[in-house]
């Protein structure tokens, strides 16, 4: 089973590589596209294989670790537990759907386009996979490439800001993230251990065996924060998401929505705090007043409501999305950070959900505009009438989005919301809103592009959803009605690995608790606000 | 070479010399025959006095390269022999030389040293050349021009190159450095019909005989202070007053530093750097910006960790650093909004300054291997580069600009996944050496305990994307507007593709498998 990891994270590489050979002529174009989409389908069914034998007791399994650099003790280390393997597989699932939608959207330099598209999803399963803090900083940044590529050759027409934004803001975090992995390492080695292994590490501070000094972790995890807060992104740094979406092409923002924000959340979750599991309780500011973890967490607050209040402005249907996807990575930024065990795995379960549903978002929309050739929501009306089997999908994808009962997004927001209450009322209070607000700046856009008469005469012949469409949405929506419905078939693969998780995190909060008095001061006086109490309410 | 020859005769060291000497300074050896070799040819091959006749281009090349991979293969040897002696690998060839403080005056004995720091730098050197060589002949052709002494001088500059790096001695020191300088003013004036050509060797020499001169100051000084030029013996004079090193030889030392980072293009001593590589003929920029840089930092590493260790580290290494942030700093900044290739890239030369000499002022112990593993990836990026630029470059015209590559994706995609990937790797981007080249010097540095600056520097790299992307951005995402001026790439000549080869294959493979390299730089750490 070791060796599938290798195949599921290599195959798409090795298609691509194989692409290169491909003359650069008209009629090798089927080739490409066919070799693009078979292998892209064929890692999906092949990451399938991985759940039947999977054991969701046993942490970290079906590991590969082959020395990679042996003089700095860099191990080419790939395993996968139970919060990755759905990250794997909403990543091999969400390749071949975003594939099949470029067929029908891709006319430019084809050839270049799959191959890009076969080496960013080699590297995103290899950021899920990495076991190895290297390994995984290389699949981090290999990821940055191709989307640079696929953002600037196939974008709108701002592309060449959008994307260069969108590398500047990545690079500024992931480089300085590199400085805490170099400094990381230095300490690791003063103290003996000459390793990058990421369980290996955890294990060390998690068990007092390798103690970093406080205000390298302060440091180190706020390094580690930037690239990953960048990456989800979290209020303030999520300026480069509107432009990057609304100018990516349609598989672009399929990719980017679906399973690349999830890495910033799958490194706080892999890395940051594991790492530095004494960080989010320090106590900063005058007198002590708040913690990193507090911090972060209004972020996310301000993020879903400031989010969403944008959104509800915008008038090109991308852009709205773009803007409701800052809304939703911040309650799985609020469900994390939280540390409560049915919040943390509302956040993780709700990483797939959003990969999903705003995954199909964007292709719904990429659908119209290939239509159209324009989002603005004023451009259309009626669509009900026109096409009703696209307005059918929009419906269930959207109710998803907007958390409805049944669907996957209500399991997720519902679980994150229920958690993080008992850790702080208030905050949870806020983010609720932001619920209420999601539903109206969704069910208002698709009023008005949906219901109503027909505005436009263009959109009186529209032609429903083809085939292709058809076969690239419908996995989508069914999977938001079977999480909806059975979400404890996944939560029993990540539930295990999340209480480890959460459990480790928890015995440094309450050792920090029990020195809150003395040497950080963490706690004074402010009542609820920021809590350290974990294991019942405080209201 | 010379002074070390015979004062090992003097001294009694004849069973050395015989076999032991030769082997040791194979590649110095190897190029001098070639460079005699090439200039006799040329002399008695001309029937009159005159420009025309002599060597021919074509022949001067075969030779140069001929003897750089035997001189690549004679290092390997030494490297392979230097194992075997019982004195250890890690302690180079005639480190039993070095005399006590109270040696005679003017005794040079100890001016050189075999080790495999020493036989590294060679073995870059002989890869430079060799590359550089095989762009020649096509440049040449193209712009009508039949230098074939450009080859000797190209070997001359080589020997120069490798000395600095093995001497341990001021004075052998700066006679490698003219070594290494002289051929070069040359051969940046090549081109004598375009104005920015003459501008760059004039520019190129005067600032060159200014750092010759602070350098030659400098050694002096030391000289009157220690009583001494050699390393070993002015390390151990510093050591012995550590707390009270007399002003002078730290004026001495500041000088010698001056004459130093004036070479390295270091700021403020960088002005030169953007006109000469700008304006000299490009091949030789390629030569000029690997060659020099790779010579002159290891050789400056070799001050750094074999001479100042005793001297207080607050006192020279905070100058250094400053200096380090400022090349940066500048480089990064000024590169930003460069339309010139060339001049672009000299500016990004200037920051990789900043981040060797960053790497070169933690003196960990390994912080020479770390640097010759930077120098590496550096080499390897530029050469590729500015190879590729030569070969761009329209007629007429000896350098290309950015908006003249719109769209040259299309014209000629293997050239331009071949700058991408160059540089991505002068960025650092991982799976390139250039990364692990980065990552390697920021981890002396932060051991050093330098963890702001390479916080800082770190966030330079991600300023210097900005402008490496600006080539993908030309090359890839901008529409060509009809009429104007754009890139119509020519043939490459096999030559070109025999470097892109190597200059791409060997930055991936280092990029991949770094521990190929690292397992041999182990045993170049330098330092007593």
């Amino acid at each position: 089973m070791s060796s599938l990891l290798l195949i599921v994270t290599f195959l798409p590489l090795l298609a691509g590589l194989a692409l290169l050979f491909v003359p650069n002529k008209e009629q090798s174009l089927p080739t490409v596209r066919a070799t693009a989409l078979w292998s892209s389908v064929v890692t999906f069914v092949l990451s399938l294989f991985l759940l039947p034998s999977f054991q969701s007791s046993s942490g970290l399994q079906f590991a590969i670790d082959v020395p990679w650099i042996p003089q700095w003790g860099v191990n080419f280390h790939i395993a996968v537990d139970g919060i990755s393997i759905w990250l794997v597989l909403l990543n091999t699932l969400l390749f071949p759907l975003a594939i099949l939608t470029s067929m029908q959207s891709v006319r430019l330099r084809e050839k270049m386009y799959y191959i890009l598209m076969l080496v960013l999803e080699a590297a995103v399963t290899g950021v899920f996979l990495a076991q190895d803090i290297v390994l995984f900083y290389v699949f981090f940044e290999a990821t940055l490439i191709p989307m640079y590529f696929l953002i600037g050759i196939w974008g709108g027409q701002k592309r060449l800001y959008a994307t260069t934004k969108f590398v500047l803001y990545t690079m500024v975090g992931s480089l300085l993230m590199l400085g805490a992995i170099i400094g990381l390492y230095v300490k690791a080695s003063a103290a003996g251990y000459n390793t990058f292994d990421i369980p290996t590490l955890t294990s060390l501070i998690g068990d007092g065996s390798l103690v970093l000094d406080q205000q390298f972790q302060f440091w180190a995890f706020l390094a580690f924060f930037l690239a990953f807060a960048i990456k989800v992104p979290l209020f303030p740094l999520h300026t480069w998401l509107p432009d990057a979406h609304t100018e990516a092409p349609t598989a672009g923002s399929i990719i980017l929505a679906g399973v690349l924000l999830k890495m910033g959340t799958y490194g706080f979750i892999r890395l940051a705090i594991p790492l530095f599991p004494d960080a989010p309780f320090m106590a900063i500011g005058p007198a002590g007043l708040a913690n990193l973890r507090s911090i972060i967490m209004a972020l996310s607050v301000i993020g879903i409501i400031y989010g969403a209040l944008v959104a509800a402005v915008q008038v090109d249907v991308k852009r709205l999305v773009a803007y409701s996807s800052v809304a939703h990575m911040g309650f799985i930024m609020l469900g994390l950070f939280s540390f409560n065990q049915i919040a943390v795995d509302g956040a993780i379960l709700q990483m797939v959900n959003h990969g999903i549903s705003t995954g199909a978002l964007f292709m719904l929309v990429g659908f119209i505009y290939e239509r159209r050739h324009t989002r603005l929501i004023d451009n259309f009306g009626g669509l009900a009438a026109v096409m009703p089997v696209y307005y059918t999908y929009f419906l269930i994808i959207m109710l998803s989005s907007v958390g409805l009962p049944a669907l996957n997004g209500f399991v997720g927001e519902f679980m994150i919301l229920l958690g993080s209450f008992q850790e702080d009322w208030l905050m949870t209070l806020i983010a609720t809103i932001g619920v209420i607000l999601a539903a109206v700046y969704l069910l208002f856009m698709f009023r008005r592009v949906f219901f109503g008469e027909v505005t436009h005469a263009e959109n009186r012949n529209l032609k429903d959803l083809n085939m292709p469409e058809l076969v690239a949405i419908t996995p989508l929506a069914v999977l938001t009605l079977v999480i909806g419905l059975f979400p404890t078939l996944f939560f029993r693969h990540i539930t295990p690995s999340s209480e480890a998780f959460v459990s480790d995190v928890l015995t440094h909060a309450d050792d920090d608790f029990e020195t809150a008095s003395t040497d950080i001061n963490v706690e004074d006086g402010l009542g609820g606000f920021v809590s350290f109490n974990t294991n019942g309410g405080d209201l | 070479m010379i002074l070390a020859l015979q004062s090992t005769l003097e001294a009694g060291h004849l069973q050395a010399l015989d076999r032991s000497l030769m082997i040791a300074l194979a590649p110095v050896v190897i190029l001098t025959i070639a460079v005699l070799v090439l200039l006799l040819v040329d002399y008695f091959g001309r029937k009159h006095p005159g420009p025309q006749g002599g060597i021919s281009l074509q022949n001067a090349s075969t030779i140069t390269i001929a003897s750089t991979v035997l001189a690549l293969l004679g290092t390997l040897g030494t490297w392979g022999w230097l194992n075997t002696l019982p004195n250890g690998p890690s302690q180079g060839l005639f480190p039993s030389m070095i005399p006590s403080a109270s040696a005679a005056r003017w005794d040079f004995a100890p001016a050189f040293v075999v080790d495999h720091f020493f036989l590294f730098v060679c073995l870059l050197v002989c890869v430079v050349v060799i590359i550089t060589s095989l762009n020649f002949i096509p440049f040449l052709q193209r712009k009508e021009r039949y230098h074939a002494e450009l080859f000797p001088l190209l070997l001359l500059s080589a020997i120069g190159m490798m000395l600095i790096t093995g001497s341990r001695d001021l004075i052998t020191t700066f006679m490698s450095l003219e070594l290494l300088s002289l051929p070069l003013y040359v051969m940046c004036g090549l081109n004598d019909k375009n104005r920015l050509n003459k501008e760059s060797s004039l520019k190129y020499f005067l600032m060159g005989a200014f750092a010759s001169g602070f350098f030659v100051f400098g050694a002096a000084l030391i000289y009157g202070m220690a009583g001494h030029l050699n390393y070993t013996v002015i390390q151990n004079m510093i050591a012995e007053t550590a707390q009270s090193v007399d002003p002078v030889m730290l004026i001495g030392i500041g000088l010698v530093g001056v004459g130093i980072a004036f070479k390295l293009g270091m700021v403020p001593f960088h002005a030169w750097v953007p006109d000469v590589y700008q304006g000299a003929p490009t091949p030789v920029t390629a030569f000029m910006a690997t060659g020099v840089k790779v010579a002159m930092f290891a050789a400056a590493t070799r001050i750094v960790l074999e001479c100042l260790p005793g001297l207080q580290a607050e006192l020279w290494r905070d100058a250094l650093v400053l200096f380090a942030c400022l090349s940066m700093l500048v480089g990064n900044l000024f590169a930003l909004h460069q339309m010139s290739a060339k001049r672009l890239l000299a500016f990004s030369a200037i920051a990789h300054t900043g981040y060797l000499a960053l790497g070169m002022v933690s003196g960990t112990p390994a912080s020479g291997s770390a640097v010759l593993f930077y120098l590496a990836g550096y080499t390897f990026a530029s050469l590729g580069a500015f190879l590729l630029i030569t070969w761009m470059a329209p007629d007429g015209q000896d350098d290309v600009f950015l908006d003249q590559m719109h769209e040259l994706w299309q014209k000629a995609p293997k050239a331009a996944i071949c700058l991408t990937i160059l540089l991505l790797s002068m960025g650092g981007f991982p799976l390139t050496a250039g990364f692990f080249g980065k990552f390697v010097v920021f981890k002396e540095a932060w051991l050093a305990g330098l963890s702001s600056i390479v916080i800082f520097a770190l966030l330079n790299s991600a300023v210097s994307f900005y402008y490496y992307l600006r080539f993908v951005i030309a090359m890839y995402m901008t529409p060509a507007v009809p009429g104007e001026a754009s890139l119509n790439p020519r043939q490459m000549p096999g030559g070109y593709v025999f470097s892109m080869v190597m200059t791409v294959g060997l930055t991936i493979i280092l990029g991949v498998l770094p521990q190929l390299l690292l397992g041999a730089l182990d045993l170049t750490n330098l330092g007593s």
